[in-house]
């Protein structure tokens, strides 16, 4: 069983091959195309070619008005749309100093982590899909119907969800939304005991991600990488407790740490943050508080229909709000990120005092991850890149934008 | 210095004039108080209580637009006291307004939502259903409509009294009032009549909610989704500076664009609502060419071949002194220059006019005399400083409405005194007016009165034959003597068969007035000045040089030419009759009807059947176009760009707000094409390069000052050599001829009100204002006659006859009959003969 | 070798347990043409243009949904009616465009246009996806106020000019509509 191990193979006199992975392979999660220069089966160089995604979706929402903009960040990573939500609504909200009632505090973090969950399992049943593990593909897609139903109680949408938007969400809280929540509580660790048992020691599963696409801690940093792709090469960084936002820092969990820096020791990351996901929206759900979902503030966020009715007053903010837009008070900029599923996730939006920002940019963590998988797979074999894609957790709608 | 104040607003200084308000000191600081009622041309009334402020030491909140600065005064906008009275002065107001913003069309632009938005409360304390008052059982939708273009929903007025100010205080008319009191005020015209005035688009402007609405915006579109173009104004003389708002290739209205010197923000009618003729859906929309006998639609390339092929072999057979070009006065700088240049440079004639409804169009002599008078000519905003105005042969209120205001700002303002002589009374002389109505093509003979009795000369002959009292006009004359006055003379001085003579005595009036008195020539016609400028004449170069050998040899090097064709050439009325004759073999028509337009139906008429080739150019299918072989469909002003000179001397230009729509082409492009399909070589790709080659010609040889000239709307400098005028003492009276017993009545015609040509007839708020054409005639002839209003009748004089609806207007001077030229339905001009001065016609009742 | 085997042997039984287990667990797949899925009440699908109880529609063509809507996927075209109201002469929504986000239905002042519980309104051609009014009139008629009525689900104004004393709880605007 000696050959099943795999060992770097050193570059031979034999002619390179180069040929492209994708964008069209299944196993690229998307339209990755990865150009690889191959010496009989190992990989020589790496490079990621991208681009077959681009939608221009940072300059689409700067021809929007900042509400419109909002529905544009749920097709930027599509698996975590409520946190692309989040994330963009906090900078809007830091532009336009817009506060947030705390039930919708508590109730945004409660659906971050949800989102984080089914960000997670995505990653979990392709991955393992990928490297061979076809049952956990079902499994974690059943679970993950159990989220997008929660989903699509609160917003309307299973994945293009736009429910938080800048001053709240766009909705109240469904009224079994508790009931929901604690039905997902009780579920959820079992069966991610389950997942466990058919990964965690699974020795095939082992063989094909142990001491594979291995990235220093030192390198990691250098790359910039975020998330728990940079948590499994050991490094303690996530903005939840490094730069708490909405009320993080009120919440009780841990940021779990690789050691051996490999695709394993990322697997077993992202695993033990669906656990600590758990802790969080239990927290959140017992100490939701009870109020109104959005912003009181009129000047930028509409007002309830019933008033529309019967005041003029509301009827006019109204009326200037959705035929206008929010404008911001004044000039200027905001950069707020958050711990995405992926990792670091930002909207550094400026603003020019129109009704439309005039710059959008998005700091997408995928995007900076991938720029590190050279790093991890050169001088493997063809296989290990399909483990080191999975394991980097890449949405391709996210790195091209 | 005495006459300032010094204040604090906002802990900051500021020194004001004496007599300025709280509200002149903040805006002078930079700093913005709301307002609905206040407007820099109106006199404060504090109507809205929405510019309340806190004043140290004043009891209450003082409306800041209406309390005047006073020395040590200590201001405080922003205080907590005066937000909160400003807050409960929207409240008050939004307290009884009707939830109306999703159906009002001011949605999205009206200042009170600006107001409550950004001042007022966010909620209301009260629960109550917002009151609606509705006053007439059959509008339920309480609209109703206030005039012929103007519709009024008071539940939303909030009583600012901006409408009624404006027309009063600006107009200088009463037409609109504010009845009754407090909740039941209403707005309508006087006894109930509906509301018309040339100005009432000014009120819907700056009226701050819905509650004024024009017809023609109403239930349209939504105002955000509009684009906004800087325009100029194409329908007068006055340029007056517009805004575009349009969609697409759809035009949806027109505004006032603010340029203090021109406009002060007004717009009359005319242009605000017969402007957008030019969306009009039955414009033409394909180029057409004559084959057996019809008008077929065809390409440009074909269109533009079949001229150009044409017009070849015209000038092969009757040399190119047989093609005449017949342009109008709306054209460019751009198309003017290119027109003149195509038809001196590359067909080889001088035969090009821009005139075509008079049958007196002035000598190049004139021409000359007429630009000589712009050398000193005096700016609308500096009219105040004339102790008198005195204006002969026109009716400012039609052909010039904003230079109109002008005047009435300044007698208002008390300094100045108007004296205005023409063959009948007009709106503008129901103000404090003196005024004259002499007969009809009695200019020469008034003005010939006038100089004789400020000559200290006997009168009496030619005051008989003008048809005026002569003590009128001694007295007149004693009021004028020595004092500075300033000339307006109207069209119909030199549109005359005495033109030149008139302008000589003209000069001779105003050298015998006070010292600073200036001629001031009002020209009708967007870009008469530009016209007469670049060429559009046969006796003038461009560059408003004459047509002489040293100016042609300049010329010549300029386009790179070996020569010229010779001084002469015909103007618009001997084309015409030479073509009739059949001696012209191509006539080109660029924006200009003939037939419609030229005073002489039979005439025009037979020209254009009797050339050999025809093309007209046009926006709209004319009579004349129907006779034509081949019709290029022309874009109207907002599909072009380019340059005009207002009558007032001022270089402005106009954008183009959109693509020409359907398949019509700029002017400008429709020559270039047909100039180079005749061997022209030169190619433009756009209107700004014509002008950088107009400005290089202006520069060597021309009489303007167009270097110095920036994009934008400046005063040109002209330089323009005296002329020689003619020694008076030879002139004498000379009488008209008299009705006779079988026609006993004059015809006058002229432009309505509301109207240019025929262009703004196709615009839909303008049917409305202006339904249709009729005979107006003097109340005292119509009850000899025992006519009434409405009655059919039929005009018949030696020519021809028409059948048309009667109208009483006692302004009309007895004895005398007016039609309207507007409507081509009519064909006014098939009752007049170019061979006689006057036209007599007999009215009778059908 | 043999540690690796153990791992395996191990392995096994534990793995086959897990399936073991979810072979007697409730499928969450559904038999979709038979089995109509359950829908969210927020669920937002093909737009309707309600009417009031008299059979006048309630659009008023304000534009207001156009200018909400971020994809620009709403035309319309205002024109007075023979009773001196404005409605709506052209009113066009391009569902193929149409992203369902609901803004629309939340920018309405009139209450007149919804995102109902349709979502199978797949065609052949694009052009058969541009909703006339009369097709999202039709909506409302043929599939929705029967489900309205059903559900008794009521609209906050009766009448263009109903203007009810708000109830004490304001400030839940959507619970008031979906009562």
């Amino acid at each position: 069983m000696d050959n099943l191990e795999t060992k770097p193979i050193g570059p031979s006199d034999q002619k390179l091959m180069e040929i492209n992975m994708g964008p069209q392979h299944p196993a690229t999660h998307g339209v990755l195309r990865l150009v690889l220069q191959l010496d009989g089966e190992t990989v020589i160089k790496c490079t990621p070619v991208i681009g077959y995604l681009h939608t221009g979706i940072e300059k689409t929402m700067e021809n929007k008005t900042y509400l419109q903009a909002l529905t544009c960040t749920d097709r930027i990573d599509y698996l975590g749309p409520m946190l692309n939500n989040f994330a963009y609504s906090l900078a809007v909200e830091k532009l336009f100093e817009l506060d947030v009632p705390p039930k919708a505090q508590w109730a945004r973090i409660c659906l971050a982590e949800l989102t984080r969950l089914n960000s997670h399992l995505v990653w979990l049943g392709t991955h393992a899909l990928d490297i061979g593990a076809m049952t956990m593909f079902f499994y974690t897609f059943r679970e993950r119907e159990v989220l997008l139903k929660l989903f699509e109680d609160c917003s309307g949408q299973r994945m293009m969800t736009s429910y938080i938007i800048p001053g709240g969400l766009y909705y109240d809280l469904p009224p079994d939304f508790d009931k929901s929540i604690r039905i997902i509580l009780e579920t959820f660790p079992s069966r991610i005991d389950e997942y466990e048992d058919l990964l965690t020691n699974n020795q095939i599963w082992i063989n094909r991600t142990k001491g594979v696409g291995v990235i220093s801690p030192e390198d990691a940093i250098g790359y910039g990488l975020t998330g728990p792709t940079l948590r499994g090469s050991g490094v303690n960084y996530d903005v939840r407790k490094a730069n708490p936002y909405s009320g993080y820092e009120k919440f009780d969990f841990e940021v779990p740490l690789g050691s051996n820096c490999d695709c394993y020791d990322r697997y077993l990351c992202r695993v033990a943050e669906l656990r600590q996901s758990l802790r969080i929206i239990r927290q959140a759900i017992d100490g939701l508080p009870d109020g109104p979902f959005r912003s009181e503030n009129r000047k930028f966020v509409l007002p309830p229909k019933f008033d529309v009715f019967t005041s003029m007053e509301a009827m006019i903010h109204h009326f200037k709000l959705v035929a206008h837009g929010m404008i911001p008070p004044a000039k200027g900029e905001a950069y707020v990120p958050i711990e995405s599923g992926k990792g670091e996730l930002g909207f550094y939006i400026v603003s020019d005092g129109t009704k439309k920002p005039y710059r959008v940019k998005v700091r997408p963590p995928c995007f900076i991850n991938l720029a590190a998988i050279h790093k991890m797979v050169e001088g493997r074999l063809i296989a290990d890149v399909i483990a080191v894609i999975g394991s980097i957790d890449i949405v391709l709608g996210e790195v091209d934008r | 210095m005495p006459d300032q104040v010094k204040l604090k607003i906002e802990d900051r200084d500021v020194t004001v004039d004496k007599g300025q308000t709280i509200l002149d000191a903040a805006l002078k600081l930079g700093i913005i108080v709301p307002t609905f009622c206040w407007d820099p041309r109106l006199k404060p009334i504090a109507a809205c209580r929405m510019c309340l402020v806190e004043v140290e030491k004043a009891p209450k909140l003082v409306p800041s637009c209406a309390v005047p600065a006073i020395e040590g005064m200590v201001v405080k906008v922003f205080s907590e006291k005066a937000i909160r009275g400003r807050k409960a002065v929207l409240e008050f107001i939004l307290s009884n307004h009707p939830l109306d913003c999703p159906t009002c069309d001011k949605g999205g632009e009206c200042i009170l939502q600006d107001h409550t938005f950004n001042h007022g409360p966010t909620g209301s304390r009260t629960i109550e259903p917002r009151n609606r008052t509705i006053f007439d059982e059959k509008y339920k939708f309480d609209d109703f409509p206030l005039g012929p273009v103007i519709w009024l929903n008071m539940n939303r007025c909030i009583f600012c009294f901006k409408c009624t100010r404006i027309i009063k205080e600006i107009a200088g008319d009463d037409d609109l009032g504010a009845f009754n009191r407090g909740y039941h005020t209403i707005l309508h015209g006087h006894k109930n009549r509906p509301f018309r005035s040339e100005f009432s688009g000014n009120t819907v402007e700056n009226c701050p909610v819905g509650a004024l609405v024009a017809n023609s915006f109403r239930y349209k579109v939504r105002s955000w989704l509009l684009k906004k173009t800087p325009s100029v104004c194409h329908l007068c003389g006055d340029g007056c500076n517009i805004t575009l708002w349009h969609q697409g290739q759809k035009l949806f209205r027109i505004y006032s664009r603010w340029n203090r010197n021109v406009d002060n923000g007004l717009l009359c009618d005319r242009g605000r609502f017969g402007g957008l003729y030019a969306d009009s859906d039955r414009r033409l929309r394909n180029p057409k060419i004559r084959r057996e006998g019809k008008l077929i639609d065809t390409t440009w390339e074909e269109a533009l071949d079949f001229v150009a092929g044409n017009l070849e072999s015209i000038r092969a057979k009757f040399t190119a002194a047989g093609i005449g070009v017949i342009g109008n006065e709306m054209l460019s700088n751009e198309e003017t220059y290119l027109l003149s240049r195509i038809a001196r440079r590359v067909i080889g004639t001088n035969n090009i006019d821009f005139r075509f409804e008079d049958k007196f169009t002035p000598s190049t002599d004139l021409n000359l005399k007429l630009l000589y008078f712009l050398v000193k000519r005096i700016p609308f905003s500096k009219f105040g400083e004339f102790r008198n105005h005195l204006i002969i042969g026109t009716d400012t209120e039609v052909t010039h409405p904003i230079m109109t205001l002008w005047l009435k700002r300044a007698i208002s303002s008390g300094r100045s005194k108007c004296y205005a002589a023409y063959h009948r009374k007009t709106d503008f002389t129901l103000h404090p007016v003196e005024s004259i109505e002499y007969f009809p093509q009695g200019e020469y003979n008034f003005l010939l009165a006038l100089y004789s009795a400020l000559k200290g000369k006997s009168i009496d002959e030619s005051a008989l034959a003008s048809g005026v009292a002569s003590t009128l006009i001694q007295r007149w004359a004693e009021l004028l003597k020595g004092s500075k006055t300033l000339l307006l003379a109207g069209e119909a001085l030199y549109n005359n068969p005495r033109g030149s003579e008139n302008i000589d005595l003209l000069k001779a009036i105003c050298d015998l007035l006070g010292e600073g008195s200036v001629i001031n020539i009002p020209y009708d016609g967007s870009n008469y000045l530009g016209n007469l400028l670049w060429g559009a004449t046969p006796g003038i170069l461009p560059g408003g040089s004459q047509n002489d050998e040293e100016n042609r040899s300049i010329i010549c090097k300029e386009w790179k030419c070996d020569n010229l064709p010779e001084a002469g050439g015909m103007d618009t009325s001997q084309m015409l009759t030479a073509a009739s004759e059949g001696k012209m073999g191509a006539l080109i028509f660029f924006g200009s009807d003939p037939v419609g337009f030229y005073p002489d139906r039979e005439i025009a008429t037979k020209a254009v059947q009797n050339a050999s080739f025809k093309v007209a150019c046009e926006t709209f299918l004319t009579e004349t176009g129907k006779l034509c072989d081949a019709v290029l469909p022309l874009a109207p002003f907002p599909e072009c760009s380019g340059s005009l000179i207002s009558s007032e001397g001022r270089l402005q230009f106009f954008e183009k707000a959109f693509d020409p729509a359907y398949s019509s082409a700029e002017g400008w492009r429709i020559i270039l094409r047909l100039a180079q399909r005749l061997g022209f070589e030169g190619d433009y790709s756009s209107p700004s390069e014509i002008w950088s080659e107009m400005a290089s010609i202006a520069d060597k040889c021309g009489k303007v000052d167009y270097k110095q000239s920036q994009y934008g709307g400046q005063f040109l400098k002209m330089d323009f050599a005296a002329r020689a005028f003619s020694n008076l003492d030879g002139f004498q009276s000379s009488p008209l001829p008299s009705p006779t017993a079988e026609f006993p009545m004059i015809l006058t015609y002229g432009a309505s009100v509301y109207q240019k040509r025929n262009l703004t007839a196709y615009a839909e708020s303008m049917d409305k204002i202006d339904p249709g054409p009729k005979l107006y005639i003097n109340p005292d002839n119509a009850a000899k006659m025992k006519l009434y209003e409405g009655d059919t009748v039929r005009v018949s004089s030696t020519k021809g006859s028409l059948t048309m609806k009667s109208a009483f207007d006692y302004r009309i001077r007895p004895g005398t009959v007016f039609i309207p030229t507007n409507f081509q339905e009519a064909e006014f001009n098939s009752l007049l003969s170019s061979k006689s001065d006057l036209t007599f016609v007999k009215i009778e009742r059908l | 070798m043999v540690s690796f085997l153990k791992t395996v042997i191990k392995a096994i039984p534990v793995g086959l347990s897990v399936t073991f287990k979810n072979i007697f667990r409730k499928p969450t797949t559904l038999e979709y043409p038979e089995v109509k899925p359950d829908l969210s009440p927020q669920y937002r699908g093909l737009h309707y243009l309600a009417r009031y109880d008299n059979g006048e529609e309630r659009c008023v063509c304000c534009g207001l949904c156009a200018a909400a809507c971020p994809a620009d996927c709403i035309y319309m075209e205002p024109y007075e009616n023979e009773r001196g109201e404005r409605k709506a002469r052209i009113y066009i929504i391009n569902e193929i465009r149409c992203i369902f986000c609901g803004y629309c239905e939340e920018a309405c002042p009139e209450e007149a246009i919804f995102l109902g519980k349709e979502f199978e309104f797949s065609k052949y051609e694009i052009p058969d996806f541009i909703y006339s009014k009369e097709m999202l009139l039709g909506n409302f008629d043929r599939i929705e106020m029967e489900r309205r009525k059903k559900l008794g689900m009521e609209f906050i104004r009766k009448t263009r000019f109903d203007f009810r004393m708000p109830t004490p709880s304001i400030g839940d605007s959507e619970s008031s509509i979906e009562k």
